[in-house]
C-alpha cells in the first residue's frame, strides 16, 4: 500500500492562515488514524502568493491552495482505500 | 452520547482557525503593510475592499455590512476610536495624527463593534424544537412563575415572566431547554458586558480590565482591540533603537517549524536592535515575591498582609483591586516582569525605544500607569507581529539560527503557564529558607476562577489558609492569552521544553542582589 504523503505548509502565511491548526484538525481525526497517512509539517511552499492563497497543503506532491479544512477532509477521504 | 469533555467558552474556539480569526488577521496584515509599503493616508479607504473583495456576502447578510466591520477595525489597527455607531463619514478623516513614532493609544482598548454585533439573547432560556410538547410537560410544572405554557406544536416561555431560575431547563426529559448566554458575557469573568437598550453589547468600563477574552470568545468577531502596530512600524524606522521584550509564552507561537531562536532572528531582521527575555523580569520578581513570602513563613515581618498574592498579571491585580479591596492589600506592589525587564533595557542602552511582546491585551492598559509609562513604549500581541512579519516579508521559518537567549531561569521561563508563578516563588522561598517545608498556597486562572477564589479566601474557606496566592486571568495562563496564535496544548508543550532548556534553575542562581 502505497502511503499517503500530506505535506501542511506551517510557513508564516499559512500559519497565520490556520495551517497548525489544520494539521492538529487531521492529526486527530478517527477517520486518518493508522500508518496509511505521513502527516509532515512543511516550510513556506512557494505558491501562497504572500498569503493570498493561503493555507497550503501538498498531497503526494499535488499543492492544494485556500484549503478549508472541510475540503481537507473530503479529499483526504478519496485516499482512504 | 460520546464522551467528550466539557469545554469552557474559552476553550470552544480555541486551536481551530475560524473566518473571525482570518479577517482579525487580514485587516493587520493590510494596516501594517500599508505602513512599510508607504502608501498616503487615503489607502486606509481601500482596505476594506482588498478584504471584503467579492460582490457577494461572505458571512452577513451584505457586504456593505462586511465593509463596514473592516472599517472599524482597521480603525483599531491605527489606534484609533471607532467611529460613533450611524455617525457619517469617511474612515480616514484622522487617520494622519496616527501615523507617528509617538505613543497615540487611548483608552479603551477593548471596544465593541456595533456593526459586528448581532446582538445575542442575554441569560436566558429558550424551548428548541427537541421539545415533544409531551403529555408530563413538567417544564411548566414547576416553573415557579407561569412563565411556561404548553403551546400548540412546543413549550413556550414568556421572556417577560420568566426569572431565569432554570427549572425548566433541569426538569425537561428532552433536554429542549436551553439556557443562552451571549458568549462575550460569558467570558468576561468581572461582569463588565450587558446590553445597551438596543441589545448591543456594551462594556462598562468601570468594571472592564482589558483581558481581551471577550474579543476572541464573540463568534461574530464584533469586540476588537486597539493596536499600536502602526506607530511601532514608525518607531522602528526612526533614529533611536528599538528593543523588544518577549513574553515567555512567545516559544512556538510561530508554528511547529519555528525554534525559539529563529523567532528572535526574525525580529532582529525586521529592526530590532535587541532582545531581551520577559522572563528575566519574572525573575526579578521571583526573587521579590520570595523573600517577602520567606519574611511571612518565618513571620519576621511586620507585614501585614495575609498572604503574598501575585502581581505579575495586570488584569488580575486590577480586578481583584477594584471587586476585593480588602483582599488586594495583600497583592505584592512589585512591578510586572514587563517592567522589569523594560529596566534592564534601559541600563543597557538608555536612549532605548521599548515593546513589549507577548499574548496580553492587558498590557496595553497596564502602560497608562506613568511609572510604566516611562519604561515601555509600546505594546504588541504575537498576532500582530505576524502582520508585522508578513508586512516585511520576513519569514520566521526560514531563519537562520543564531545563537540561543538566555536571560532567565527555568522557573521564570515556566511563568506563562498557569501554576508556574506560584512554583517560581515556592522554589525560590525554599531554598532562600533553606528547608523544605510546605507553604500553603492557591491559584487559580481566568478572573471568573479568580473572583471565586478571592471570595473563598476573604469567607476564610480555603484550608489551610494559603500564604501564597496566584492570580492568571487568562486561560490556562499567558499561553491562553487573546494574542496568541498557538493551540494551547501545543505552546504549553514547547513551554516546558524551552524552560528546561535555561542554564539555571532559579533566578538565585543568575541574579546579584
Ligand atoms: S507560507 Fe505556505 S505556501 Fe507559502
Amino acid at each position: 500500500m502505497r502511503k499517503v504523503s500530506v505535506e501542511v505548509c506551517c510557513g508564516l502565511h499559512c500559519s497565520l492562515k490556520g495551517g497548525q491548526e489544520l494539521l492538529d484538525l487531521i492529526e486527530s481525526n478517527p477517520l486518518f488514524q493508522g500508518d496509511q497517512f505521513d502527516f509532515i509539517p512543511v516550510n513556506c511552499l512557494q505558491c501562497c502568493d504572500d498569503g493570498a492563497l493561503s493555507p497550503v497543503v501538498s498531497i503526494n506532491g499535488e499543492n492544494y491552495m485556500k484549503i478549508t479544512p472541510e475540503r481537507l477532509v473530503s479529499t483526504l477521504r478519496t485516499f482512504i482505500n | 452520547m460520546p464522551d467528550l469533555p466539557k469545554l469552557s467558552i474559552f476553550e470552544k474556539m480555541r486551536g481551530i482557525f475560524t473566518p473571525v480569526k482570518n479577517v482579525r488577521r487580514q485587516v493587520l496584515t493590510e494596516v501594517a503593510r500599508m505602513i512599510v509599503e508607504g502608501h498616503p493616508p487615503s489607502y486606509i479607504e481601500t482596505i476594506p475592499y482588498n478584504i471584503i473583495s467579492k460582490d457577494t456576502p461572505t458571512y452577513r447578510e451584505s457586504v456593505f455590512r462586511e465593509r463596514a466591520i473592516v472599517r472599524e477595525r482597521a480603525r483599531l489597527a491605527f489606534g484609533l476610536d471607532l467611529k460613533e455607531f450611524g455617525a457619517h463619514g469617511p474612515i480616514i478623516d484622522d487617520v494622519t495624527p496616527a501615523m507617528t513614532d509617538k505613543k497615540f493609544l487611548s483608552r479603551p482598548i477593548v471596544n465593541v463593534i456595533k456593526a459586528g454585533c448581532e446582538r445575542c439573547e442575554t441569560d436566558s432560556f429558550w424551548v428548541t424544537n427537541n421539545c415533544r410538547k409531551c403529555m408530563a410537560h413538567p417544564c411548566s410544572i414547576v416553573c415557579p412563575v407561569e412563565a411556561v405554557t404548553i403551546g400548540e406544536k412546543a413549550a413556550i416561555i414568556d421572556q417577560e415572566k420568566c426569572i431565569r431560575c432554570g427549572r425548566c431547563a433541569q426538569a425537561c426529559p428532552y433536554n429542549a431547554i436551553v439556557h443562552r448566554e451571549r458568549p462575550c458575557a460569558q467570558a468576561c469573568g468581572v461582569n463588565a458586558i450587558s446590553s445597551d437598550e438596543n441589545g448591543f453589547a456594551e462594556i462598562d468600563y468601570e468594571k472592564c480590565v482589558s483581558c481581551g477574552l471577550c474579543i476572541v470568545s464573540c463568534p461574530f468577531g464584533a469586540i476588537g482591540e486597539k493596536s499600536e502596530i502602526v506607530q511601532i512600524i514608525y518607531t522602528l524606522r526612526g533614529e533611536k533603537p528599538v528593543y523588544v521584550e518577549i513574553a515567555p509564552s512567545f516559544v512556538g507561537q510561530f508554528g511547529p517549524l519555528v525554534k525559539p531562536s529563529m523567532i528572535i532572528a526574525a525580529l532582529k531582521q525586521i529592526g530590532f536592535a535587541g532582545v531581551v527575555e520577559v522572563a528575566y523580569g519574572a525573575d526579578v520578581d521571583t526573587l521579590i515575591l520570595s523573600r517577602e513570602l520567606a519574611d511571612l513563613v518565618s513571620k519576621k515581618t511586620k507585614d501585614k498582609r495575609r498572604y503574598i498574592g501575585t502581581s505579575c498579571c495586570p488584569a488580575w491585580v486590577l480586578a481583584a483591586i477594584t471587586n476585593f479591596p480588602k483582599q488586594a492589600i495583600n497583592i505584592s506592589e512589585s512591578f510586572t516582569p514587563m517592567v522589569e525587564a523594560a529596566r534592564k533595557i534601559k541600563k543597557m542602552d538608555p536612549e532605548a525605544r521599548v515593546v513589549f511582546l507577548g499574548p496580553c491585551i492587558a498590557k496595553k492598559n497596564e502602560c497608562f500607569t506613568p511609572e510604566v509609562a516611562e519604561l515601555v513604549d509600546f505594546v504588541m500581541t504575537f498576532e500582530e507581529l505576524g502582520a508585522l512579519f508578513q508586512a516585511f516579508s520576513i519569514d520566521p521559518s526560514e531563519m537562520n539560527v543564531e545563537e540561543e537567549i538566555s536571560d532567565a531561569s527555568e522557573v521564570g521561563r515556566a511563568y506563562a503557564v498557569a501554576g508556574g508563578v506560584a512554583d517560581a516563588i515556592l522554589a525560590q522561598t525554599k531554598e532562600i529558607l533553606g528547608k523544605e517545608i510546605d507553604i500553603p498556597f492557591t491559584s487559580a486562572d481566568t478572573l471568573a476562577d479568580c473572583m471565586m477564589m478571592l471570595k473563598n479566601i476573604q469567607n476564610s474557606k480555603i484550608s489551610p489558609r494559603p500564604l501564597l496566592v496566584e492570580g492568571m486571568a487568562c486561560p490556562y495562563g499567558c499561553i491562553g492569552g487573546p494574542g496568541t496564535l498557538s493551540p494551547l496544548h501545543r505552546a504549553k508543550r514547547k513551554v516546558e521544553t524551552f524552560s528546561k532548556r535555561a542554564k539555571v534553575k532559579l533566578p538565585s542562581q543568575h541574579l546579584k542582589e
